[in-house]
């Protein structure tokens, strides 16, 4: 079999078109069109490719950021309520429809990344009405909803309560004890971790539920016995490429949630690399660029995305390292480091 | 011609399709901007919902057109009769069908339905059961369904017991085993506690249970699920050992220093008496299972009788030629007798399968696991075979049974190393195919005592476990796979504490030509 080329090039160019328009496909994510930028903008970083960005574009790029953030004003409830948007969408002028302007945990998240990814020093975001907003969105429960209209709550949620504590350096915003209990509650009987209590494990929430408590420090929530038979499950995830759960085909994304997932599990030698390369590059897609989750399917930013960590994680030569906790390179990590000098 | 008109046809297609979704994002900006204009206004509620749910239907995930959409209802429920909100609630109902029709996952659609349902004057729980088996039957493994029929179960007045029952007629209904284990280990905790509360299942129900892997082992031994059940089953999570504490494995109690290691990480420090009185200082824990006290009795020859007291039990040290030492014999570790008779009894089983299928990797996994946990020496040279066959079977995790035979190669030492204390001074693990230092950490007494660790012949790649090593003179660690990588294995043995090192060789590695020894032995002195 031929084997296949990896074209960085390609892939740049992907994401820089998507930055400068959402293709049709992408209507229904309208609303959270940040998320998608991440995945763009985090993307470029990891290629190396994001100074090549136009300085002027970035800077854009960041004021856009900005401009979804919600502010609080002078009632006290509106503070439940802060953090940033998807997407303009909603963004109203009117005070009096302010109350139904809502922050997403996950816009939040991916607001704060994409920042620090694009150089900004976090200097404009309303640190402690982000951190409350946050606090207001967990429940009794330990998990948290995305967004205070109401939504589904999952381990999802609780990886981005945990990496926006993290980077604002403010733990107020979450009960812990109460996210340690949620997340040993949904261990299932395989060893790994599900989206709640009573699902089956799960690779995406496997990893949501490990870089949250490798965040918290609080990774010793579980025996070594525990930590070695989850070990264990992630290792019989691999087919080729990576499944998320067993019975299930692989998909290209699972090669970082699962493979993140390894390597903060110090295991993540013992995978066989060739066999996943090989799967991950027959995912990518010459033509447009980017990766899709199976052969022979379209690519979108989600895939393409996770693909490049996937091989970054093997340290494919010209992607830069990812920090697996983060989502987010080594580079930019160290530099949120160095802008973290907040008194707490 | 034929070729021709095709051509026409796909431009006139592409075309066609363009416009049409240019007419769908018109639409699409029309619809959210007449949303966003008239929210909050009451009055025009109903023509809310009309255009919310035209913009729903295509695009399920936008969490604040759901909002809305409760924001209406939660007013309705004020003003409206009980006819008229069933009739509202039931078409409410239908648009998440819909929605689900289209994606099956929509965390939206699922997280609306199960609200709006409460809503309803007279709620058919019992109805959803039904639609969860459906949505089931053209994908077992949504897991949006399953937690769905979790709330419906609850909502239905279910016990834990008839959902118990009801999984089983799943189970009958043709589901795979792997969502019916699921279930169980879920319910069986509810409908069949152990009433002593020493274990998680009743002992009864565990052996039926035990019995149901069994069948499904021998009818499908590739089904991976019935495995990590079966494992569930017998690990600490369903068995009495979990709940007892650490319990005190080793303890030597020397001229400045005492040490107890324990069987599993203990939060609370040991207690030492020497003749009658506590023994002053600080514990402090070196690592999860060891715990160390730095004291100042001295001669420990003249001390008629010490004994060291933790919440797991109490030991009492006898004197040997390296001071004050207990050490509780492997057997009588953690596992009682009915545990260790089923462990004996899975194994077996587990042997019988493998005359039958020869080539089943999970029927060897199991039985090496299940080896280590009943006698580590007894099983060391079958557990090595296993693994050997395991790698050959399942070469796409070499690597992870490699690693698994470091771990029960040093199991197997450590329990050579526990009766002869003469060893502790002179280690070998030479030639044992280590890729890793396993339990190295809990190896407290040896690492104290160690003057010569012979490493030579190995596959490590990097020392990353090494402990502290305060009393190392020499240490061999040629015919390796050290890494080249920069500083990385200087760092290693610069973090080991080799205060007393004199002889050093780490020759036939990879790394071999990037250290210099003279320099290194004569920087690690010096800390």
């Amino acid at each position: 079999m031929e084997e296949v080329k990896f074209i960085p090039g390609t892939h740049s160019k992907y994401f820089k078109r998507f930055l400068q328009m959402m293709p049709p496909q992408t209507q229904k994510g309208d609303t959270q069109r940040l998320m998608f930028a991440f995945f763009a903008i985090s993307g470029l970083d990891i290629l190396n490719a994001l100074e090549s960005c136009n300085a002027q574009h970035r800077q854009d790029m960041i004021e856009w950021i900005y401009s979804l953030q919600i502010q609080p004003d002078d009632d006290e409830e509106s503070w439940s309520r802060c953090g940033f948007m998807g997407s303009c969408t909603f963004k109203l002028q009117s005070k009096e429809s302010r109350e139904y302007q809502h922050s997403h945990i996950a816009m939040t998240y991916t607001a704060l990344s994409s920042l620090i990814i694009l150089g900004d020093d976090l200097s404009r975001v309303n640190r402690p009405a982000v951190i409350r907003g946050v606090r207001a969105l967990q429940q009794p429960d330990g998990s948290f909803c995305a967004h205070l209209g109401g939504s589904e709550n999952d381990m999802r949620f609780i990886f981005c309560a945990a990496v926006i504590c993290y980077t604002l350096k403010d733990w107020s915003g979450m009960d812990m004890p109460l996210v340690e209990d949620f997340i040993k509650s949904s261990l299932s009987y395989e060893g790994a971790i599900a989206q709640g209590p009573g699902l089956e494990a799960h690779g995406g929430s496997t990893y949501c539920a490990i870089a949250a408590l490798v965040l918290m420090g609080r990774l010793s929530i579980f025996s070594d016995e525990q930590l070695d038979r989850l070990r264990n499950w992630l290792l019989m995830r691999q087919v080729a490429g990576f499944q998320g759960r067993p019975n299930k085909p692989d998909d290209t994304c699972y090669s970082f949630w699962v493979g993140a997932t390894l390597k903060l599990l110090d295991r993540y030698q013992f995978i066989d690399k060739k066999k996943n390369r090989e799967f991950i590059l027959s995912t990518q897609q010459n033509l447009t660029g980017g990766f899709s989750k199976w052969p022979d399917n379209t690519s979108d930013p989600l895939h393409t995305y996770f693909g490049l960590c996937g091989l970054s994680l093997m340290s494919e030569p010209g992607l830069k390292e990812i920090d697996c906790a983060l989502n987010m390179s080594v580079d930019a990590a160290k530099r949120l480091e160095q802008i973290q000098t907040w008194n707490s | 011609m034929h070729g021709r008109l095709k051509v026409r046809t796909t431009e006139q297609e592409q075309a066609i399709k363009r416009k049409e979704r240019e007419q769908k994002v018109k639409a699409y900006k029309a619809a959210m901007g007449r949303i966003m204009k008239i929210r909050g206004n009451v009055e025009l509620n109903d023509e809310m919902l009309i255009l919310t749910r035209e913009v729903l239907q295509r695009n399920p995930d936008i969490y604040t057109l759901w909002n809305i959409r409760r924001e209406i209802f939660l007013s309705f429920k004020k003003e409206k009769s009980d006819e008229e909100m069933g009739k509202l609630v039931d078409n409410e109902v239908k648009l998440t069908e819909n929605c689900l029709m289209n994606n099956q996952k929509s965390y939206c659609a699922w997280h609306h339905r199960g609200w709006v349902l409460d809503l309803h004057p007279e709620p058919k729980w019992t109805r959803e059961l039904a639609l969860c088996t459906e949505f089931l039957k053209q994908d077992e493994r949504n897991f949006h369904c399953w937690d769905y029929l979790r709330l419906a179960a609850a909502k239905s007045g279910f016990s834990p017991l008839k959902q118990f029952e009801l999984s089983d007629e799943k189970i009958k209904d043709n589901f795979s085993n792997y969502s019916a284990w699921h279930y169980r280990s879920k319910l069986l905790p509810l409908t069949h506690p152990d009433p002593e509360g020493n274990a998680l299942i009743e002992p009864r129900q565990h052996s039926y249970e035990l019995g149901q892997v069994e069948s499904a082992a021998y009818t499908d031994p590739n089904d991976s699920s019935a495995w990590f059940y079966q494992r569930w089953l017998l690990g600490r999570d369903c068995s009495v050992a979990q709940r007892q504490p650490p319990k005190p494995l080793l303890c030597w109690l020397g001229p400045h220093k005492a040490i107890v290691s324990f069987s599993k990480h203990s939060r609370l420090a040991p207690q030492l008496f020497v003749d009658g009185q506590t023994v002053e200082g600080e514990w402090m824990m070196e690592s999860k299972y060891v715990w160390v006290l730095k004291h100042k009795i001295g001669n420990v020859d003249l001390i008629k009788k010490a004994e060291v007291v933790t919440e797991g039990g109490r030991l009492e040290l006898q004197p040997s030629s390296i001071g004050l030492v207990a050490v509780v014999a492997e057997d009588s570790q953690e596992h009682n007798q009915v545990v260790m008779d089923t462990l004996k009894g899975q194994l077996k089983n587990c042997k019988l399968l493998l005359t039958l299928t020869p080539d089943c990797r999970w029927t060897y996994l199991t039985a090496v696991f299940l080896m280590q946990a009943i006698d580590v020496r007894l099983f060391h040279g079958e557990t090595m075979e296993f693994l050997d066959k395991l790698i050959q079977l399942d070469p796409l995790r070499a690597g992870h049974y490699d690693d698994l035979r470091s771990k029960y190669v040093m199991e197997f030492k450590l329990s050579l190393m526990e009766g002869s204390f003469g060893v502790q001074e002179s280690v070998s693990l030479s030639q044992c195919h280590l890729s890793s230092l396993y339990h190295f950490n809990q190896l407290a007494l040896v690492r104290e005592m160690c003057r010569k660790l012979d490493l030579s012949h190995n596959c490590l790649v990097t020392l990353d476990s090494m402990p502290g090593l305060p009393a190392l003179e020499w240490l061999d660690l040629s015919d390796n796979e050290l890494t080249k990588e920069p500083g990385r294995v200087d760092k290693n043995l610069r973090n080991a504490n080799l205060t007393a090192l004199k002889s050093l060789s780490v020759q036939d590695n990879p790394c071999s030509d990037l250290l210099d020894i003279e320099d290194l032995l004569q920087t690690l002195s010096f800390k």
